[in-house]
């Protein structure tokens, strides 16, 4: 269903707000002994969840794009550069299981999904600025963190997405 | 409203951690004592130390951060990054211990056996 374009940019910008204020907001969370430096719980993962299922894939990616961008102002460029490449790879592949894979996975699988490719894709890029394979023995730890990190965003789609839902009528995605 | 996860989901979170488990177990067999830090600034080897030879802790600086080795331990003093990620990354004392400065490319990887060196410049 269409709305008009208003409401949609209205839309847009209280999401695109909402995920800058969770990603600045987990900032402030003091470093997990044991896991990899800088890992956080990636909250703003229900963001862009909420919005692929419910508004479009092309606003989720202007989202995404939008908070690195925002990263990049507040945290550096390489922390840009991290937010962008997990975010970007995270995303793609949210949008993709969105399309494709038909239910068979609920909100839960689908933001561990999301929580390990968002790490692999900030690996990646870690990788190449440091040019040492030896960041990928992080990669244990990472998945690990993305299990818990991933139940955590995932069961509070679960339960807020109806009552969203409710507030937004119009849905993109059936799921 | 349906269940709270699918059976795939709970599938999928039990494989991966698996995965994880399969991956981290080498390490429990492998805190061989003499340890060797090798420092790289760009992709490319810049020093190599043999942490159990140190008797007194010692200060490198290097592309704008500082590194302290002492016996069987190193870890970042100090960097003008930003998010002070590799500072707070803390001691490392076991083999495939990484610590690492994104913004300066400065990456610290430990590992196991002794060097024929005590400390080589690159």
């Amino acid at each position: 269903m269409k709305r008009n374009s208003a409401a949609r940019a209205a839309l847009l910008g209280i999401l695109t707000a909402e995920a800058l204020a969770l990603s600045f907001l987990e900032g402030f969370i003091p470093p997990i002994p044991g896991m990899p430096p800088g890992a956080k719980p990636g909250l703003s993962n229900i963001i862009t969840m909420f919005t692929v299922y419910s508004v479009g894939w092309h606003e989720a990616l202007i989202i995404t794009v939008l908070k690195a961008g925002f990263a990049a102002l507040t945290r550096g460029v390489t922390a840009g550069l991290m937010s962008l490449s997990g975010g970007v790879l995270s995303t793609a592949v949210l949008i993709l299981l969105a399309k494709f894979s038909k239910g068979r996975f609920g909100y839960l699988g689908i933001s561990v999904i999301c929580a390990v490719t968002h790490n692999f894709g900030q690996l990646i890029v870690s990788f190449i600025l440091l040019g040492s394979a030896a960041v990928f023995g992080y990669i244990p730890f990472l998945i690990i963190f993305a299990i818990i990190t991933g139940a955590v965003t995932g069961t509070v789609l679960k339960v807020t997405m109806p009552v969203l839902l409710k507030q937004i009528k119009f849905s993109s995605y059936k799921r | 409203m349906d269940k709270l996860a699918k059976r795939s989901d709970i599938l999928l979170i039990l494989i991966l951690f698996m995965l994880a488990l399969v991956l981290i177990l080498p390490r429990f067999f492998s805190s061989e004592e003499p340890l060797t830090a090798s420092i790289y600034v760009d992709g490319e080897l810049a020093y190599q130390l043999d942490l159990s030879k140190i008797e007194t802790a010692y200060e490198i600086p290097i592309n704008n951060t500082v590194i302290v080795a002492d016996k069987n331990v190193i870890r970042f003093k100090s960097s003008d990054c930003k998010d002070k990620l590799c500072v707070n990354t803390g001691k490392l004392t076991r083999a495939n211990g990484v610590a690492a400065c994104l913004p300066n490319r400065v990456l610290i990887v430990l590992s196991g056996g002794s060097s024929e060196y005590d400390a080589i410049t690159y």
